[in-house]
């Protein structure tokens, strides 16, 4: 019989497939440290990152060069680890964001194609 | 806190990351889960409960998961898993040479006047036994060392593992003949010296085997990681 993936989950993997994008995304505007980067997320109503799921997908950014970790200084304690978008980063922000917006026309297109039949 | 850190070193040491490395992502991570709590966001919300998952995950994807050699360790887990199946045929064919084994089920002999019990194994008994020593000390190698790779998170476990199935038996084979043939030199001498040698041949040829097995699936393994971009170095 097949399983219903509950909602919170189904929620969750779909964010997991563009978490690369969004995490961009929330860095274009200021380079971040990790919880800050969930913090931003979380402000714009993606509030399901968690499970530590942010850090692999920071760490296949940044050994793609589209991110770059520098140190800063932090209050009180140790310098702490932030990321910003490097130049090749931008340019793949931009081409995944044409690629979502063209998957999401898509997608919208075959939802409201019928009414859904009870 | 510090359960979650110290098990996410854990995985890290066991994988074989870096010291350096290991500790760039401790600190990482304690300034962020630091700042998570303080805004009431439970360790198990931020990192989930699969901490080795999340430990392992992260690593590979940094690129840190390197492929060690470990030759002289999985040689001697290998040897160590040889050793039931080894003992298990030594003492049945000892027990079976025994007094008591005969009193039981030997015959009855004379010898001289007297008369006493003996049992003689038929060769076809103890070609058995000794086979069956052989599977024995074969699936204890392999499964010694697939629990010792699997412990330490090895990416090379499973090729080497496929490596050590084909080619132990040919490794066992050269380490007899091997030995034979060292035996063949000292005339086959029961000397205690000359039999421990034996078994030092033996073990050294074995070990050797095991030893360029487990190098060649490491190698491969390299290799591939390499053609699919992900060697970390």
């Amino acid at each position: 019989m097949h399983r219903m993936t509950p909602e919170p989950e189904r929620t969750s993997q779909l964010l997991r497939g563009v978490l690369d994008v969004c995490l961009l995304a929330v860095l274009v505007d200021e380079p971040a440290y990790g919880y800050e980067m969930t913090r931003r997320l979380a402000a714009r109503g993606l509030d399901v990152v968690g499970e530590g799921s942010i850090y692999p997908v920071l760490g296949r950014l940044e050994r793609g060069d589209l991110v770059e970790p520098f140190q800063q200084p932090s209050d009180g304690g140790p310098p702490r680890k932030y990321y910003r978008v490097t130049p090749r980063g931008l340019s793949a922000l931009e081409r995944w964001r044409q690629e979502w917006n063209e998957t999401r026309s898509a997608i919208d297109a075959v939802l409201s194609s019928k009414e859904v039949k009870r | 806190m510090k359960e979650v850190l110290a098990a996410c070193r854990r995985t890290w040491r066991r994988i074989g990351v870096r010291r350096a490395d290991a500790r760039a992502m401790t600190a990482e991570l304690e300034a962020d889960l630091a700042a998570a709590e303080s805004d009431g966001i439970s360790m198990g919300a931020y990192v989930g409960s699969d901490l080795r998952g999340f430990a392992l995950e992260w690593a590979r994807a940094r690129g840190f998961i390197r492929t060690r050699l470990a030759l002289v360790s999985t040689a001697l887990i290998s040897i160590v898993g040889v050793i039931p199946g080894a003992f298990f045929t030594l003492f049945i064919i000892f027990g079976m040479s025994s007094n008591a084994f005969a009193q039981t089920f030997g015959s009855e002999e004379r010898v001289g006047k007297t008369t006493v019990m003996t049992y003689t194994p038929s060769k076809w008994l103890l070609g058995c036994l000794y086979l069956l020593g052989a599977v024995f000390a074969y699936i204890g190698a392999l499964a010694a060392v697939s629990a010792w790779l699997s412990w330490r998170l090895d990416p090379a476990r499973s090729r080497t593992l496929r490596y050590l199935v084909l080619g132990m038996p040919l490794g066992t084979a050269v380490a007899i003949f091997v030995t034979i043939a060292f035996a063949l030199t000292q005339h086959y001498s029961t000397n205690r010296s000359v039999v421990l040698a034996e078994g030092f041949v033996a073990v050294a040829t074995f070990a050797f085997c095991v030893v360029s097995l487990r190098f060649a699936a490491v190698r491969r393994e390299r290799l591939a990681l390499v053609l699919a971009g992900e060697t970390g170095e």
